[in-house]
């Protein structure tokens, strides 16, 4: 089976290469991204199979990104990765298309769980 | 003053204290957040090393270092926001403009990276002391600040600076776009005004079509001067 693919959106860039560095340890692809635009322009022509997404970045916010990055790839599946998965956040991240929303810090195991779950595992 | 006014000033202090606080704390947990990935893969590191993967020195040695960096920079915020807090100790205090200044700009970085614009200061060499209320005077420069980032398009600078002048504190908020008057920006101004007049300040530029970049505030060195 070939290794999934994730990437991973987030402003802090040390939160990002540090939860990159742990998801390969445990085989699986992953790609990190300091904001949505390149967010954005790491997908194109892609085939991620799940996206972590932080909500609040410089720029665009997590739900624009996920409304671009559905427009471009409907049905990728996209993960909130953010510290505010309040009642009010996780229904708009879901209204907007996201699968689900997971607040930080989250544990590594849940986290692959969730991974896999969303890519069909 | 009217009654509404009094109460309007009141809820807006409050709720300036819990945002910023709040937001300070959020940045605190993104500190800590960090921490908690580079420990998790330090673990990690660790536990391969124990399956028989080699395990580099220097990439401990990298990671602990940026550990103590996310730590340092924990330990600012957190004095930051504890200074501010403190800041609505006293109604009125003498307190170091360019202190105060410093923390509210530290205070002031997250929204402005939010919005893609760099906000920098522009202090002259002394600093001054100023008698008003901490929080009042932080939360109309706070205030201006936000007037200003309204208008900020992507990758733009707002520059806070002072100086002293014949009649007091010259506080400046300098956009390198001009000024929007659209409906939030009214509200807020109104509110400025408001405000800076209840420190015993008086607003000199706002919304100005002659200064469309700038505002500016004038605060007596000393409550009851002006």
């Amino acid at each position: 089976m070939k290794p999934l693919r994730v990437l991973i959106v987030d402003d802090e860039q040390e939160l990002v290469s540090a939860l990159v560095e742990r998801l390969d340890l445990r085989g699986i692809d992953a790609e990190g991204a300091d904001n949505g635009a390149e967010g954005l322009e790491k997908i194109k022509g892609r085939d991620f199979d799940v996206v972590l997404l932080d909500l609040k970045m410089p720029g665009m916010d997590g739900l624009e990104v996920i409304r671009r990055m559905h427009l471009d790839q409907p049905d990728l599946k996209i993960i909130l990765l953010t510290g505010h998965c309040d009642a009010d956040n996780t229904e708009k991240g879901k209204r907007a298309g996201a699968y689900d929303c997971l607040v930080k810090p989250v544990n590594i195991d849940t986290l692959l769980q969730l991974l896999n779950q969303a890519a069909g595992r | 003053m009217t009654k509404e006014d009094s109460r309007l000033l009141f809820e807006r202090g409050l709720q300036f204290l819990g945002r910023q606080t709040a937001s300070q704390s959020h940045e605190v947990t993104n500190v800590l957040n960090i921490i908690n990935e580079m420990a998790g893969l330090m673990g990690d590191l660790l536990y391969s090393a124990g399956q028989g993967r080699p395990l580099d020195p220097d990439r401990l040695t990298q990671l602990t270092t940026k550990i103590a960096a996310q730590v340092k920079r924990g330990n600012q915020i957190v004095r930051a926001i504890n200074q501010f807090g403190h800041s609505a100790d006293k109604p009125l205090a003498v307190f170091d403009v360019q202190a105060v200044l410093e923390r509210i700009t530290f205070i002031a970085q997250r929204p402005a990276s939010l919005h893609e614009t760099l906000l920098e200061t522009d202090f002259p060499e002394q600093t001054v002391a100023l008698e008003n209320s901490p929080l009042g005077f932080q939360q109309a420069v706070f205030t201006a600040f936000e007037i200003a980032l309204a208008a900020a398009t992507d990758k733009r600078r707002i520059t806070i600076g002072y100086r002293l002048v014949s009649e007091g504190l010259l506080l400046t908020v300098h956009s390198d776009d001009p000024l929007i008057d659209h409906e939030d920006v009214a509200e807020k101004a109104k509110f400025l005004r408001l405000l800076v007049a209840t420190l015993g300040g008086q607003v000199i530029t706002l919304l100005d079509d002659d200064a469309p970049h700038r505002i500016e505030l004038l605060f007596p060195k000393q409550t009851g001067e002006g």
